[in-house]
């Protein structure tokens, strides 16, 4: 297996004066799609943070392609989306990806019109008003566009498919198949149901009071499932796991 | 860092509230300059005599001689001795002073760079953008460094655009009858001053939540700055454009204050959360 992109060894994180995150130990990998899943509050927000140097790490080590994430040089490679895309309201869709464009150096329009084309997030179809003005998935599809454009070696989505109907989360579901296997990136996607990140992800870590409590690939959930993969099925699988996991 | 200041630049001449901010300053020199309350019919009851055509015509008029043109100054406390051989020539001498004079009617405009200030750290915060840069391996400091450099770019260019509007117009012969290093550094260094003025304002901006509250507290600063004549940096306005005086303290007090409000701001800054 090739060398993991994220790696986090006991890994505690307090914040607010309580801990966020426990003993957390995980490794990513290139090529994978990783789905975080946990109840609100349960530190999949926390860790993002973490990672992205945030809120500082209290105990154990996190390190992106081998240096800590305590520097930020680490996240060189990285694109983020955490909790709410952090838009310039003011600018047009357009202007957003281009300030990031310009944040990373590299203004490359060609990456911001597949992006834009891709996510449907085209001039024509927004219209020209501002970011602010815009529904909440387009503010999503931006914040995942504005993540993917310095085409980075680990990218964080935070819950992004709570606010996309069905059409934009399949979109965006192939944008990332497609985005993790040609770029080989390490991809994690967090969210609190196990059904929403099923058509995409590859692995899955389930995270419970700020602790990992399973870790399981596609095949090893698959085996388990009770019927065909449906919404309430994994509802089910979900919940079973959350029991034996003493959660 | 030169991406982010890049970054800030294009979204300062892209984002509409920004750019209005940004008119509003310049149109706010413009107006400042206007309000400069010289005539033609109130120029020789002023302590300066404004413009050096205007001494000219008034001397022609007096059948004024070289010697009592030197005396007119000397007697007003503008002159203490000149070299000059002809009696246009005398007004050169008084330059300094008159530039002075029509300079110091400037510091009415720092309000407007100082809420530009804060409204733009406050539109940042508000928006979580520092985030974007942070996710991207920019670093706290990168971007609190970034951020200082912009804002006071920003606020020396405006300032220096007022005080070149306001030399132009009451005070143009300086630029043709002085060395033009003297004019340039004393320009420079007003506008540096400005700045240092200005910079409370960054503080303010990077403590303060709410900008009603901000702007009250800027507003306060000003009227603070235009009525207590005891201010230090204040005093130096009398020194700054004489010969060879005032220059190094003022250009020393002005870094400085720059440079504490710049180390406080990053105090606060490096463990204030940006999430």
């Amino acid at each position: 297996m090739s060398t993991a992109v994220l790696t986090a060894e006991n890994l505690r994180c307090v914040s607010g004066g309580a801990p966020v995150l426990d003993g957390v130990t995980l490794a990513l990998y290139p090529g994978h799609i990783y789905g975080l899943v946990g109840d609100p509050g349960s530190g999949k927000t926390a860790f993002l943070r973490c990672v992205a140097g945030l809120i500082p790490l209290e105990s154990g080590s996190a390190a992106i392609n081998g240096v800590s994430v305590a520097e930020a040089a680490s996240r060189r490679e990285t694109g983020m989306l955490v909790h709410e895309p952090a838009l310039w309201n003011e600018l047009s869709v357009p202007g957003n990806l281009e300030m990031m464009g310009r944040i990373l150096g590299k203004p490359d329009r060609k990456r911001m019109g597949k992006l834009m084309k891709a996510l449907e997030i085209l001039p024509r179809q927004t219209g020209r008003r501002s970011a602010g003005s815009c529904p909440a998935s387009v503010k999503l599809r931006l914040g995942t566009a504005m993540a993917l454009l310095g085409s980075p070696k680990l990218l964080m989505l935070d819950n992004i498919f709570s606010g996309l109907d069905s059409d934009d989360a399949l979109r965006m579901t192939e944008l990332l198949v497609s985005e993790t296997a040609e770029r080989e990136m390490a991809t994690l996607v967090t969210s609190p149901y196990l059904a929403a990140l099923w058509p995409l992800a590859t692995d899955y870590l389930f995270l419970h009071g700020g602790r990992i409590s399973g870790k399981y690939t596609r095949e090893e959930l698959s085996s388990r499932l009770t019927g065909e993969p449906g919404p309430e099925t994994l509802q089910a699988l979900q919940e079973a796991l959350k029991k034996e996991a003493g959660a | 860092m030169k991406q982010l200041m890049r970054a800030d630049f294009y979204r300062l001449f892209r984002s509409a509230p920004l750019l209005i901010a940004l008119l509003v300053m310049l149109v706010g020199d413009l107006y400042a300059s206007s309000r400069v309350d010289v005539t033609t019919e109130n120029m020789y009851d002023l302590p300066m005599l404004c413009t050096m055509s205007a001494f000219n015509s008034y001397a022609e008029r007096t059948n004024m001689s070289l010697n009592g043109a030197k005396n007119f100054f000397i007697k007003r406390g503008q002159l203490e001795s000149s070299d000059a051989e002809e009696v246009t020539e005398v007004f050169r001498d008084v330059m300094p002073y008159q530039f002075r004079w029509v300079l110091a009617s400037t510091r009415g405009m720092l309000f407007l760079p100082a809420l530009f200030t804060a409204f733009f750290l406050l539109m940042d915060r508000q928006r979580r953008n520092a985030r974007n840069a942070l996710y991207v391996g920019h670093s706290r400091s990168a971007l609190y460094i970034s951020r200082i450099l912009f804002l006071f770019l920003v606020c020396f260019c405006v300032s220096l655009l007022g005080i070149l509007l306001l030399a132009g117009i009451y005070a143009g012969a300086v630029f043709t009858r002085l060395p033009a290093l003297y004019v340039w550094s004393r320009l420079l260094l007003h506008a540096l001053r400005d700045c240092a003025l200005v910079a409370p304002a960054l503080l303010l901006g990077l403590v303060l939540t709410n900008l009603f509250f901000c702007a009250a507290a800027i507003a306060a600063y000003s009227v603070f700055l235009r009525f207590i004549p005891l201010h230090p940096l204040t005093r130096f306005d009398l020194d700054i454009w004489a010969q060879g005086s005032g220059y190094v303290p003022t250009l020393l007090i002005s870094l400085g204050i720059l440079a504490l409000c710049a180390v406080l701001g990053w105090v606060y800054y490096r463990s204030s959360r940006l999430d």
